[in-house]
């Protein structure tokens, strides 16, 4: 007999498998593992053995180096792919903004099938990243770039993949951001890395990540909170630096105190970021009133960031906003340019895994079981129903 | 007379207010210079005090996709003004300015209304959006213009006499000027903000 449990998983199985299309017969087939402890989204095989193996070598603490490697994704235009997506060890997001895909929850033990149909978009690389803002002290690593490459030939003129980060540009980033101890403004900087903030505000707190359905389109700018705290100049915004740099509040009399120009406004403002940073923003406004909610929310923070945190933080987006006079934070180095290889070959031998054709999850093999129990059970029900009939007596007892 | 405004409401409302004013008065124009060509827009040049005795007018500050439009409204003292909401997000109106006043959360098509009754600047901020900013310049008197892209400026309807121009920007200042408007004419004014 089929247990109700049973009846449910196989109820639910099925009834993706009708709302999902099916795969083309000939969709490459790409394994995409995402794992916390090396922050990276992987097509290299991650198993128990290899992933112990990758990240703590003979027991030692988790090795900064980056093990596995970052996936790129590279297809031909009009390819199809599909993509199997998993967790490995924690919940993870897969957000690619400008091909329409997700943000996906990815969790631990399931398999997430997606389907790209590369005909419908423009040669060009594409960002892809995790969504789930707290799923490592390293989450804005787990991010790479879909290559599409022309039908034929090779780009014109490769796509960059520096604006966001790709995989050759972590070794700037990537030294494990520590946490000062004491107050500071490098410790608002700190936290604006660990804390995933910089995942979707971007390096600099220059924004721009696409977010569906948002009303403004894109991810806030951060660097413009000197202007929206009605901070113009330097020397003003670098009074109010100062009291955030230490971790204190900012009060309405301190900021009298200080000659601000807008004393009222600047706190009021400062009021609403802390509320906003603590408390998230759930309902972020829809541009089409009708369409479904934005695909990224700001998080609340209030289990992860104290307010001297949330200060740190404010002083080190008003010490990288842009004033009347200048700025006060020096340009951060330039990062170097990083352009797609040319040619499809090229990056294929580069990026890519051998692909795989044909069914391999245990999806199938799931489904398979089921099945056959179900047709047990039919099968059964009908041999009672048959053997029923032949009984009169017991059919008129049942009625 | 009812059936030609409903037939031209514009000329009518035109002549009217044209037939309302003073025959003699005159007006001021000019153009506020900057470094930064952004400076020029969005700048007040007022009249700080004039004889005037007239009833103010209603006034709106409309929210449009997470914008305040405009973003600085110069009113008379007493002068009402609508707080529209065309989103369809819900919007805050407060001001921590002047007497304070918080209109509180409200919905899309919605309209609350405050009446400013003291001279100043109050700030109008919206706490469910922090670049929502906006600015209401309460006045004594109704001669004031809002500069454009270029920095043009012209106020009307201004009686003669000697006045004192002042200025407003949001981050820059100008010595207030000396303005002499004689009947029936435009005086000329340059403003440098620095």
């Amino acid at each position: 007999m089929l247990p109700a449990s049973r009846w449910l998983v196989l109820a639910t199985l099925l009834a993706a498998d009708t709302g999902r299309a099916a795969p083309p017969a000939a969709a490459r087939v790409l394994e995409l593992t995402a794992v916390s402890k090396d922050a990276v989204w992987t097509l290299d095989e991650v198993t128990r053995t290899s992933y112990w193996h990758a990240s703590e070598p003979h027991g030692e603490a988790a090795s900064t180096t980056r093990q596995f490697r970052p996936a790129t994704i590279v297809a031909r235009k009009g390819e199809q792919l599909l993509i199997r997506l998993r967790a490995f060890d924690n919940e993870h997001g897969f957000y690619v903004p400008d091909l329409g895909i997700g943000p996906l929850e990815i969790k631990p033990g399931q398999t997430t099938e997606l389907v790209l149909d590369t005909g419908k978009f423009a040669p060009g690389a594409y960002l892809y990243l995790c969504t789930k803002n707290k799923c490592s002290d390293r989450h804005h690593w787990m991010r790479g770039y879909v290559l599409i490459y022309p039908e034929s030939g090779h780009f014109d003129a490769p796509p960059s993949m520096t604006e966001w980060g790709a995989p050759e540009v972590f070794p700037t980033m990537s030294q494990l951001v520590k946490v000062p101890t004491t107050s500071s403004r490098e410790r608002g900087q700190a936290l604006f890395t660990i804390k995933g903030c910089i995942a979707c505000h971007n390096r600099g707190g220059r924004g721009g990540i696409r977010n569906h359905n948002y009303i403004n389109d894109t991810v806030p700018r951060l660097n413009n909170r000197g202007e929206l705290m009605m901070l113009f100049e330097t020397e003003e915004a670098s009074k109010v630096i100062d009291v955030l740099d230490k971790g204190q509040d900012l009060t309405l009399p301190l900021l009298q105190e200080l000659g601000v120009p807008r004393p009222g406004s600047t706190f009021s403002q400062y009021q609403n970021m802390r509320t906003i940073i603590h408390g998230g923003r759930p309902d972020e406004g829809k541009k089409d009133v009708n369409g479904p909610k934005p695909a990224l929310t700001m998080p609340e923070w209030k289990d992860d960031l104290s307010t001297e945190d949330a200060n740190n933080v404010l002083g080190y987006l008003l010490s990288i906003s842009e004033y009347e006079d200048g700025s006060i934070a020096e340009a951060p180095p330039p990062i170097p340019e990083v352009l797609a290889p040319a040619d499809y070959q090229t990056a294929l031998e580069r990026f890519d895994r051998p692909a795989r054709l044909g069914p391999s999850t245990g999806d199938s093999v799931l489904k398979a079981v089921l099945i056959a129990d179900a047709c047990v059970f039919l099968g059964l029900v009908a041999f009672r129903a048959r053997h029923r009939k032949s009984v009169p007596g017991e059919q008129h007892e049942a009625t | 007379m009812r059936m030609t405004r409903s037939l031209l409401p514009t000329i009518a409302a035109a002549a009217l207010s044209l037939l309302s004013l003073p025959a003699a008065a005159g007006g001021i124009a000019g153009k506020v210079n900057a470094k930064v060509a952004k400076h020029k827009k969005n700048v007040v040049v007022y009249i700080e005090s004039a004889a005037y005795t007239g009833t103010p007018k209603e006034a709106e500050l409309d929210q449009k996709n997470q914008v305040f439009i405009p973003f600085v409204l110069p009113v008379v003292k007493g002068t009402t003004v609508k707080f529209l909401n065309n989103d369809a997000t819900g919007h805050n109106v407060f001001s921590p300015d002047g007497e304070k006043f918080d209109l509180g959360v409200y919905s899309k098509d919605e309209t609350r209304s405050y009446a400013f009754k003291t001279e100043g600047l109050y700030t109008i901020l919206c706490k469910m959006h922090n670049s929502m900013i906006a600015y209401v310049l309460v006045l004594q008197n109704p001669y004031f213009a809002v500069t454009g892209e270029d920095g043009a400026f012209k106020i009307e309807g201004v009686p003669p006499g000697e006045y004192t121009l002042k200025v407003w920007s949001e981050r820059k200042k100008a010595e207030p000027i000396k303005v002499t408007v004689a009947e029936g004419s435009v005086a000329t004014a340059e403003v440098e903000l620095r």
